[in-house]
């Protein structure tokens, strides 16, 4: 009795002995893994505050000798940050209230009914993610030309409003998930009571549906702010301009400075400057993130992506 | 007038589609069938792109036969996503699986691993590239492991594999954000009981892994591939976008441009059509012996 007893506790030892191993590793991996996924914003924020002595200085890796606030005053100045920001803001918040309203909308009708073609309809939502936005992208400048719709924001915008835009199929495609894996209960008590089906949408689906709605919004947005690739193509003035468009101009200085290796003026863009401006042109995206990350994770996760 | 409430229902679902279809027509088909016409034709004046002949494939043909540049470019786009493609799968799986567990901070890892996807692809991700920060975030951890002696040891053939490996690892973690969240959603789906049962029958967490995880997750696997070379082909900063835009808004070189950017989609096209024929047929194979 006494020994095999003694055996079973000395293999429930070894046992948790592996289990506690097999932690331990994981947790290594995990960090080593932070690591590199933190890299670039970490190296971002402490180049930004480094001097010029200490760049050149091979020793000073993460703790420079004190902080350089004057790069991010260079930074604001080269960027005009208190002029592009609001074109970011204004573009950025257009297109996705846009693709909320218009992807929800859509994807309701591809999740609650059936009608003819909507097969075809919804490959064809398909092939809208899979081709390229930059296949098409000089007959789409003509065609704004047309309408006269250059150097203004409406070819940035409009489209989202119609489910196009920025990946805005994979919006739908997000959405639709959601709704299909909705009951329908509600929705019918509804029409029962009398709501009609537009009611039933905007009064009840459409609320419901608020995860989906953070999804979007996040992704939404990085992928808007990001964008610098359409509207140098169709807004030809560079005041019109959103913040990372401004940002070649910066980099271009940079390497330019860098080449020639003069270290007198004053007004020269170093690298600190640099990250200084990459850091403030994503700024705005990043405090986003940070107030809404908890629930955007959570609704990704929920997307009803489930593997069965 | 009443209409019968099959036609209503109908209505109403085409109601709801409406304005992807409005904007199908406005800013995809026409903007497409525009491409199309532009890939196979000539234009002699610019303005307005008023006069056109039809051409034929001359620009499609010009592209293998006479184009120096075009191929090594083609070429180095598709060597990167077919690389970097399944290790981006491989790497987002593992640490998927690996959040899905019972950790410390679990929030915290989740948050941390999708904040590079907020660099995407933007300007700030290329110039962070270009200066090299992707080859030294991987410094310290590839001067440990290679060191002479081990270099000599292994012999250059594996030298250059691991060379390559950490060459490629930064990015591929980097872009990994999006795919890590979409496995760890497919993983928490799988039934507890399944897991469970196995374990009951003294299964260990390799059968377990190889006999109920990935079959279960093929899904959700085809699902990321799918995602993964989209995002690849699509990104603005890869060589080929680059070249076509180039030559369409630079060098004003049009209808060779349209051409280009439709022979880059017919291959995307097709390597999609693969990948769905193949995870077609190991999804219906795994549905079959379930």
């Amino acid at each position: 009795m006494n020994t095999t007893m003694q055996t079973l506790l000395k293999k429930g030892n070894a046992l948790r002995h592996k289990v506690q191993l097999s932690r331990i590793f994981i947790y290594v991996f995990l960090i080593i893994m932070s690591y590199m996924f933190l890299y670039p914003f970490l190296y971002m924020i402490v180049t930004s505050i480094k001097s010029q002595a200490d760049l050149f200085d091979v020793s000073i890796n993460w703790i420079p000798s004190g902080a350089e606030w004057q790069n991010w005053r260079a930074a604001f100045v080269n960027l005009d940050f208190s002029a592009h920001i609001w074109n970011s803001l204004l573009i950025v918040s257009v297109c996705t209230l846009g693709h909320i309203l218009s992807c929800a909308f859509i994807a309701y009708g591809f999740a609650r009914y059936q009608f003819p073609l909507k097969g075809l309809w919804f490959v064809l939502v398909v092939l809208t993610i899979i081709i390229p936005s930059q296949v098409i992208i000089l007959p789409l400048y003509l065609t704004y030309t047309d309408m006269g719709w250059l150097n203004t924001y409406l070819p940035l915008m409009v489209p989202c409003f119609f489910g196009f835009g920025l990946r805005g199929g994979i919006m739908i495609f997000l959405f639709r998930q959601f709704f299909i894996g909705l009951p329908r209960d509600l929705e019918n008590a509804a029409k029962i009571d009398g709501c009609s089906f537009m009611g039933a949408y905007f009064r009840i689906a459409f609320p419901t549906a608020r995860s989906s709605i953070l999804v979007c919004f996040v992704l939404s947005v990085v992928w808007h702010w990001n964008d610098y690739y359409e509207p140098v193509i169709y807004l030809g003035k560079s005041s019109q301009w959103p913040l990372p468009a401004m940002l070649p101009t910066i980099y271009e200085k940079y390497l330019a400075a860098s080449a020639e290796l003069t270290t007198n003026a004053d007004s020269i863009i170093t690298r600190g400057v640099l990250m200084a401006a990459a850091l403030l042109v994503i700024a705005v995206m990043l405090l986003m993130y940070c107030v809404v990350q908890r629930q955007f994770i959570q609704g990704l996760e929920h997307s009803g992506l489930s593997a069965e | 007038m009443r209409l019968r409430s099959d036609t209503r229902h109908k209505l109403e679902g085409y109601i709801f589609i409406l304005p992807f279809i409005v904007g199908f027509f406005l800013f995809f088909l026409s903007p497409l069938i525009r491409s199309i016409t532009l890939s196979v034709s000539d234009v002699t004046k610019m303005v307005g792109l008023s006069d056109m002949t039809l051409v034929g494939f001359k620009h499609y043909v010009y592209a293998f036969t006479g184009d120096v540049e075009f191929i090594p470019k083609f070429l180095q786009v598709i060597t990167d996503t077919l690389v970097n493609t399944p290790m981006i799968l491989v790497f987002s799986f593992i640490l998927a699986i690996m959040l899905s567990r019972n950790i410390r901070c679990r929030g915290f890892f989740r948050v941390v691993f999708f904040l590079p996807f907020l660099l995407g692809s933007g300007y700030v991700m290329s110039v962070l590239l270009d200066l090299g920060l992707d080859q030294m975030a991987v410094s310290g951890a590839k001067d440990l492991l290679l060191t002479d002696e081990i270099k000599e040891l292994v012999g250059p053939g594996v030298v250059n594999v691991v060379d390559e490996f950490f060459s490629r690892i930064s990015t591929v973690l980097w872009k990994s954000g999006v795919q890590i969240i979409i496995f760890l959603s497919g993983l928490q789906s799988i039934s507890p009981a399944l897991y469970e049962a196995a374990r009951v029958d003294a299964a260990t967490e390799w059968d377990i892994f190889w006999k109920i995880t990935l079959p279960m997750m093929t899904p959700i696997i085809f699902l990321n591939i799918v995602y993964t070379i989209v995002d690849s082909f699509g990104d603005v900063n890869n060589a080929m976008i680059n070249y076509f835009t180039d030559k369409c808004f630079s060098e004003n070189q049009v209808c060779y441009a349209a051409a280009l950017s439709w022979i880059y989609f017919l291959f995307v096209a097709v390597l999609l059509g693969l990948v769905f024929l193949f995870m077609n047929r190991i999804v219906n194979r795994t549905v079959g012996q379930g």
